[in-house]
């Protein structure tokens, strides 16, 4: 589905999916922690060289993940992601995201990447970035200003400004990476816009989207 | 050894020509095609000028009559059929499968030298504050920074000399951030706040749970045992300023108080008949969590000689498997009897034979001092008792051995089982593991062994802790080696 696909658009280095580059070794020199790209010291524009050879970094395991969402989304842990409306992720994904599971007789932490982990992290931020984004709308149909999806003015319209998309774009590096965005990146999901609307999207499913796409970079899902 | 070469990749600097040589010579090997070569494919970890193994061979190869970039190519061609490195392939085949003709197979990746690389947000190869205070705030506070966190973050360390990445730079005085009282009180500060959070300790219960390995209900009137309090002694033991010697040596009990507020609490004796009944010896037979109802049950079951409980905690807290046939020491219990050292084998159960007794010379004198314990009793209520007549038919004293002592009573146990090494290093095993994810690499083992003979000394730089064993303490100093805080 594209969803999936969509994610693997490149936003900056970082978009590494997140099992290549658990152990290290094999990732591509893009992130030394994953924030061998933040912004901020540097000329915007400019992506960050040189990596550092160790790259040995660890996946967040599912109550890390968790937090960070909680935070970032400004959502209650139970609100987060539900599978099927019923299932709290956290509970039901928590051996591939590394917990255990005493009613299993799963006592051990899984320390590498289960071959559900992936999916797993995806289902679990693609969820809380679509749960804000109802909370959102809710929000703003109740005539009240939006928490995270707050820059676009036509949310359920086809086109949106350079300034809006920068806008929204800027606010989830902030909430879900803690930095600013490189120009680099801005103009990734700029052009993710553009082929999510040329697919009959609106300009919050491309919010959704963008939500996810950064939450899913090795950034975000490591350190 | 095959590894990702470009990550490695260094900006060519002033005067080495060495890399573009190489690479007209092997414009096939991945090192070249990934666009450039690190310098310490010949020069040591450290950089230039010093030279790895296979740069000292080719140092050797070159004349020196003449320019030496005009020697390179020959010189490199006549080490091609070398092993610089020993590790069985030769330094061509090492070249051409793109892995390192000048270090061991023995050598991980990640323990491959690190060399400043321009890194203008971390201090690649370094001790590196900012890092450190990150990976800090996610591994005992379960978050990431927000983004007014590292704001601050960095202004502070600014501040303080220290700005981000290699060129940061650093103040007067110090070439390492972990010199500066100041940094050391940042990050202090940071953990010190973090490991009093409820992630933490919910980390710190799932670390229980690899090691109590909980079977049944969490009921206090189930018959097995609720092994919550197992957890809760878990939890106890190693946090505060607890030395984890209770996880086996403690005769307290844990219990949360409040319930649901995640404060753990030690009392003396249980305070209602239910917790009598979920733990029912007197306080001079509890041994931690050996000796809980639901350990005892689990472990002892029906077997008048306890080797299941003996084997689980000397694998789960001395991290000795005697089914890997590890921390063997055989106790000849039958001196001339048979061609091999034996056990008596009191129960009857083969174990004498040559085939089982290399295992069960260890296990059999390791399980007698815990024979007086009960495990499961369906009729007569003595579930995880102490009985002075248990098992006296097969076992009449209970004199056993552990590590090759004789030893006669479960008190003599545990005091050799606390104070031994494997003890300690198991404990910071299980964080150091879980804190990383991994064991460590060759290139940490020797600021792991000062982490682990450390916490079993009571030896650290802070001086307000004396104790030895202290989880948090050794935590302390776990997040200042390099393989926690260098990028
Ligand atoms: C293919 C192997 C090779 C590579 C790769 C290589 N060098 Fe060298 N380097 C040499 C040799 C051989 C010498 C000469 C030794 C001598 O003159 O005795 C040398 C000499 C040097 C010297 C001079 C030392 C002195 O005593 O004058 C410096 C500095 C140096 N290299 C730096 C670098 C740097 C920086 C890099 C990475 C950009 C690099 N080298 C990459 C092989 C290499
Ligand atoms: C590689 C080491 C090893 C060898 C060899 C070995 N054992 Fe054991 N044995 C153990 C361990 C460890 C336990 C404790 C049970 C556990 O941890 O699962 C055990 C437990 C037992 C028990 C008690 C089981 C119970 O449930 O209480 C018996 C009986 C026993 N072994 C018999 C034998 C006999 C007979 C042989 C030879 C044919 C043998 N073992 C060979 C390691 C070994």
């Amino acid at each position: 589905m594209t969803l999936l696909l969509l994610s693997l658009l490149a936003c900056g280095p970082d978009t590494t999916k997140p099992g290549d580059t658990l152990d290290g070794g094999s990732n591509d020199g893009g992130s030394s922690d994953g924030g061998s790209s933040d912004g901020g010291a540097t000329d915007p524009g400019e992506l960050p060289a040189a990596a550092a050879a160790r790259a040995d970094l660890r996946l967040k395991r599912w109550r890390q993940l968790s937090l960070d969402l909680e935070t970032a989304l400004e959502l209650p842990g139970d609100a987060l992601c539900l599978e099927t409306g019923l299932y709290d992720c956290r509970d039901m994904h928590v051996v591939p995201l590394g917990g255990t599971s005493v009613p299993n007789g799963l006592y051990d932490t899984i320390n590498t990447v289960a071959a559900t982990t992936g999916l797993a992290m995806e289902r679990f931020v693609l969820q809380a970035c679509w749960n804000r984004a109802k909370a959102d709308k809710a929000l703003l149909e109740a005539g009240q200003p939006a928490v995270v999806f707050s820059h676009l003015s036509d949310p359920m319209g086809t086109s949106a400004t350079a300034e809006e998309l920068n806008a929204q774009t800027s606010e989830l590096y902030r909430r879900l990476l803690a930095r600013d965005p490189l120009q680099a990146e801005l103009d990734a999901l700029a052009g993710l816009h553009g082929t999510v609307l040329a697919e009959g999207a609106k300009n919050a499913d491309w919010a959704v989207l963008a939500c996810f796409t950064i939450g899913t970079t090795t950034e975000a899902l490591t350190y | 050894m095959i590894l990702t070469l470009a990550l490695l990749s260094l900006p060519a600097p002033a005067k080495p020509t060495g890399p573009g040589i190489f690479c007209d010579l092997y414009p096939e090997a991945p090192v070249c095609a990934a666009g450039s070569v690190s310098c310490v494919m010949c020069h040591a970890e450290g950089g230039p000028p010093s030279f790895n193994a296979y740069g000292t061979d080719l140092r050797a190869a070159l004349p020196l009559v003449d320019a030496y970039e005009d020697e390179l190519p020959l010189a490199l061609a006549a080490i091609e059929a070398l092993d610089s490195d020993g590790d069985g392939a030769s330094n061509l085949d090492e070249i051409q499968a793109g892995s390192w003709p000048g270090f061991g197979a023995e050598v991980e990746t990640e323990c491959l030298p690190q060399v400043g690389t321009g890194n203008s947000f971390y201090r690649v190869g370094e001790y590196d504050p900012h890092f450190a205070f990150k990976r800090i705030t996610q591994d005992f506070c379960g978050r990431a920074l927000r983004y007014e966190e590292r704001q601050t973050l960095q202004s502070s360390l600014s501040a303080l000399g220290w700005g981000r990445g290699d060129d940061g730079g650093e103040p007067e005085g110090y070439d390492d951030a972990r010199q500066d009282p100041a940094v050391l009180e940042l990050l202090r500060d940071q953990l010190e706040a973090c490991v009093q959070s409820r992630y933490w300790q919910e980390v710190v219960w799932e670390i229980g749970i690899g090691v109590v390995q909980p079977k049944g209900y969490n009921s206090d009137l189930y018959i097995l045992g609720n092994y919550e309090w197992d957890l809760r002694l878990f939890a106890y033991a190693t946090t505060g300023d607890r030395d984890a010697a209770d996880l086996m040596q403690a005769a307290y009990l844990v219990v949360e108080e409040p319930v649901g507020s995640g404060l753990l609490v030690a009392i003396d004796e249980p305070r209602t008949e239910t917790e009598a009944y979920a733990q029912p010896l007197a306080a001079q037979d509890r041994f931690g969590l050996i000796t809980t109802r639901h350990s005892l049950a689990m472990n002892v079951m029906f077997a008048p000689v306890p080797r299941t409980l003996a084997s689980h905690w000397y694998r789960e807290l001395l991290g000795l498997d005697i089914s890997l046939s590890e921390g063997l020491n055989p106790i000849d219990e039958l001196p001339g009897v048979y061609d091999w050292p034996s056990p008596r084998d009191v129960d009857d159960k083969g174990v004498w034979q040559e085939d089982c007794a290399s295992c069960h010379t260890t296990l059999d004198p390791l399980s007698y001092p815990w024979a007086r314990y009960n495990g499961i009793d369906l009729e007569n209520g003595t579930t995880g008792m102490y009985l002075e007549d248990r098992a006296t038919d097969v076992l009449p004293e209970t004199d056993g051995a552990i590590f090759g002592l004789e030893i006669q009573t479960p008190e003599q146990w545990v005091a050799e089982a606390v104070a031994s090494d494997a003890f300690s290093e198991r404990v910071v095993e299980l964080f150091w593991t879980y804190v990383f994810r991994r064991a460590p690499y060759s290139c940490e083992a020797e600021e792991y062994d000062a982490l682990w003979t450390a916490f079993r000394d009571g030896d650290y730089p802070r001086a307000d802790a004396s104790r030895p064993r202290v989880v948090e303490e050794m935590l302390h100093e776990l997040v200042l080696t390099n393989a926690y805080g260098t990028p």
